[in-house]
């Protein structure tokens, strides 16, 4: 018996693919920049902290789970205009960016 | 008072004060070389005071140390008052934040489970689908089957047919046969 359909599976992807993927798609550098946010305000995203030295911690790994959130702080950088406001609403309404 | 400076005299890393500094501050660009707020000092008065007042100690050695000379100075103890009045603030700030993060943790577990809920049924639903499909596709096979059957039926019926209608002619063209010699035995006895 031949089971079609499709599922969801962790996908391992570099920075560069990952920026790609974002809608509309950004550059590394900026990129880099929503992945520092995020690891700065939302527990999820605290592997990509560096627990030693602080700032942004480049083994960390990036999978396809992690675009969603991504993706909410690319449209509220579009929506807001800058990256400090959107600081701001993760640090006040973390949630807002989780979601399922 | 710069974050550096502060990072020696906590023994810490400047690039963890750098990021605790831009979580508490979001709306501030922080460096290494950004000046730490007089709250966070305050709070941190005891391990830094002996760091931050070694350095001005011989300048200032003559003038006693309640007299205050300086605006700034002036600014600063009063701010360090206030801080000390806040700081149960700031604890009971944390405490909310705590359960606040924990009823954050709890929700993305439900939302976790949702999700594999959701993912579950999906699956289950595939399967079944695909086990439906495969039901239809027997029936289908059975339908054929059925009607190959009748077909083949037919047509051996009809050949059957074909034959007896056969032996039928043959027959009549034997009664023929039959009735002519008859015949042929009558004109002979009348002959």
């Amino acid at each position: 018996m031949l089971i079609q359909g499709s599922c969801v599976v962790e996908q391992l992807l570099t920075r560069e693919e990952a920026a790609k993927k974002l809608e509309p798609s950004v550059g590394i550098r900026q990129f880099q920049k929503y992945l520092d946010l995020a690891s700065l305000y939302l527990p999820e995203f605290g592997d990509f902290r560096d627990e030693e030295n602080g700032g942004l911690n480049g083994r960390a790994k990036l999978t396809n789970w992690h675009l969603p959130v991504l993706q909410r702080i690319r449209s509220y950088v579009l929506a807001k205009g800058s990256l400090k406001k959107v600081a701001i609403e993760l640090k006040n309404h973390p949630e807002k960016f989780l979601g399922a | 008072m710069i974050v550096k400076e502060f990072a020696q005299a906590l023994k810490k890393v400047p690039g963890k004060i750098v990021d605790e500094l831009r979580r508490q501050y979001p709306e501030q660009k922080w460096t290494v070389d950004s000046p730490v707020p007089e709250e966070i000092l305050a709070r941190f008065q005891d391990i830094t005071n002996s760091e931050r007042l070694q350095p001005q100690k011989s300048p200032l050695a003559d003038i006693p140390e309640a007299t205050i000379t300086k605006t700034d100075e002036a600014i600063q103890q009063a701010s360090y008052k206030l801080t000390a009045a806040d700081k149960e603030t700031i604890s009971g700030a944390i405490a909310v934040q705590n359960e606040q993060s924990k009823i954050l943790g709890a929700s993305t577990g439900v939302t976790g489970a949702l999700l594999f809920m959701e993912s579950l049924i999906g699956a289950k639903g595939t399967v079944l689908d695909a086990f439906a499909e495969q039901s239809m596709l027997e029936v289908d096979n059975q339908i054929t089957e059925i009607d190959q059957s009748l077909i083949n039926l037919a047509e051996e019926a009809s050949t059957r047919l074909g034959k007896s209608i056969q032996k039928k002619e043959q027959l009549k063209a034997r009664l023929n046969l039959l009735r002519e010699r008859v015949s042929s035995m009558g004109t002979q006895i009348r002959f």
